[in-house]
């Protein structure tokens, strides 16, 4: 085992450590610094299986962007109680589904590209290439259907949050209250 | 990796940091203290060396020698981490500036930046965009209501300014047709040494959209290190100091040497993306010698970064601070427009070959 085996060790710890760290601690700011951390951790993997462009849009645009966006949010309600553990029966099942279906996927992985993987070389072929240049071709190109689908499924997802977190007026009440408070005009 | 590649990779890295990264990140400290004093007709600090020299040591063995005080309340990993968080992503940028042209040894050409990487422009994107989380950790850390406040205001003025920012090097990028700064700063040469057919001209002067591009970069650049007139941070004027209220000692320092390394990386980005880094009208790219060549393109180069940078203190000491209402209208309604159309002008003008 090479340098870039210790280097690929140390961020596959990493990862696994600061994602361990998002479900466990209780302090909702310090589970986004440590989901920044898995994002870091696997940033660094692409970069060892040569995908510099992947690794630098990872960084800008979930540890850069979105995160900020989230502990914006946090820091906004300013949650500072932490939350209580409820009962463990979630715990329990999440562990369980995960294993389940990771034996289900893992025996479907190709064999070679999973071989691939475990040796830390980079991907060979057509993909090989994929600079700024590769990736842009490619996703405006061929997968340029793919790539619009992928778009509207947020649009449904956005739409869905905003009608799950909409407040409705009780039966009783008479105006639904203003989610601005006081100041809201 | 051969021994010539680990002894350029430690003499860039000893070059830069030793005459880049210290001078400018140190002694910016004292010139901008001086530059305020003759701005306002005194003398500024002269007492400690020949015309206060020293000082910047004085501040730091000051600053040393204070004492720790953390809040109660704190988040004590997190409120220790920021300063870091925040000096970090500055000084990282550093490694993919390129400081002069690049040099020949044994045959072979080095690139003159510490990491000459292909994917410059979204790493330094990247970069940017981590600066915010010192400021916001750090206010959140302290728990201090204060802090939290002038933390959240100056982190929505980063966010805000960052998006007319990366549509401006975006452009750049279009004009160059590369996202590696080495190849960006030759496109801006005009030469034939160096084996490239280029229009020559520095991206400033590229009317319409060089021009637009570097006036919002150069806005955005002010906004995002958070000096005057965008100083969201501390706003000197108002009773508390801002989201470091209560970080002390050397975790102070830290933020303050984070903040002139933010504008040292801004002001060696806005040198190599708009006026052609250490190239000058091809005067010094048509030396013969390529040390030659290198030594000179270097001492251009830090030329034109004493120049920006001087600009970031000057304006400073100038310009009165924009109110809060009026950061968020120019950010979000003037210049973010106004770059959206910038990049689509310049799209349009590659695909016609005007450029």
């Amino acid at each position: 085992m090479g340098l870039v085996g210790v280097i690929f060790l140390v961020l596959a710890a990493g990862s696994i450590v600061f994602a361990a760290n998002v479900v466990l601690r209780r302090n909702p700011a310090a589970c986004a610094v440590n989901l920044v951390g898995t994002f870091f951790c696997l940033s660094g993997i692409y970069l060892l299986i040569g995908f510099p462009f992947l690794a630098a849009i990872q960084l800008m645009v979930y540890a850069g962007a979105i995160m900020v966006l989230f502990l914006f949010v946090i820091m906004l309600l300013d949650l500072r109680q932490e939350e209580p553990r409820n009962t463990p029966i979630g715990g329990l099942l999440a562990p369980l589904f995960a294993a389940a279906v990771l034996g289900l996927v893992v025996p479907f992985f190709p064999d070679a590209e999973v071989k691939a993987a475990m040796n830390l070389t980079p991907i060979q072929g057509e993909t090989a290439s994929w600079g700024g240049q590769g990736l842009a071709v490619a996703l405006f190109g061929r997968h340029m259907i793919v790539f619009e689908a992928t778009s509207l499924l947020l649009l449904a997802g956005i739409l869905g949050v905003v009608v799950l977190a909409k407040r409705r007026p009780r039966p009783g009440e008479d105006a639904p209250a203003s989610d601005l408070g006081e100041s809201g005009r | 990796m051969t021994g010539i590649d680990v002894a350029m990779m430690f003499g860039k890295i000893g070059l830069i940091f030793l005459m880049v990264l210290l001078p400018f990140a140190v002694y910016s400290t004292l010139v901008e203290r001086k530059v305020s004093a003759w701005n306002q007709n005194r003398y500024g600090p002269n007492r400690v060396g020949p015309w206060g020299l020293l000082q910047p040591l004085a501040d730091g063995i000051k600053f040393f020698f204070k004492e720790e005080l953390v809040p109660d309340g704190a988040s004590p990993l997190l409120f220790k981490l920021a300063p870091a968080l925040s000096a970090a992503p500055a000084m990282l940028t550093i490694a993919i500036v390129p400081v002069t042209f690049p040099v020949l040894v044994e045959g072979r050409q080095f690139a003159m930046s510490i990491a000459d990487i292909d994917v410059a422009v979204p790493f330094f994107l990247a970069m940017g965009s981590f600066a915010v989380y010192g400021i916001l950790l750090g206010a959140w850390a302290s728990n201090s209501r204060y802090s939290l406040l002038a933390g959240l205001r100056s982190s929505a003025q980063m966010i805000s300014y960052e998006l007319a920012m990366f549509l401006s090097v975006v452009t750049v990028v279009l004009l160059a047709g590369s996202m590696n700064l080495t190849e960006i700063f030759l496109a801006q040469t005009p030469n034939a040494t160096l084996g490239q057919e280029t229009s020559g001209l520095w991206n400033v002067f590229r009317f319409p959209v060089g021009t637009i591009a570097f006036v919002v970069f150069l806005i955005a650049a002010f906004a995002e290190t958070n000096r005057h007139p965008f100083d969201m941070v501390e706003r000197e004027t108002e009773p508390v100091g801002g989201f470091h209220t209560e970080h002390s000692s050397m975790k102070f320092a830290l933020f303050f040497i984070g903040e002139y390394a933010a504008m040292l990386t801004m002001s060696a980005l806005i040198t190599t993306l708009f006026f052609g880094g250490p190239s000058l009208f091809g005067l010094v790219a048509s030396m013969e010698s390529p040390w030659l060549r290198a030594g000179v393109g270097f001492a251009v180069f830090i030329t034109k970064l004493a120049v920006f940078q001087f600009l970031f203190i000057w304006v400073r000491w100038t310009l009165p601070r924009f109110r809060w209402d009026q950061v968020l209208h120019l950010g979000w309604k003037v210049l973010l427009p106004v770059s959206i159309v910038n990049l689509l002008l310049a799209g349009a003008l590659v695909v016609w070959g005007v450029y």
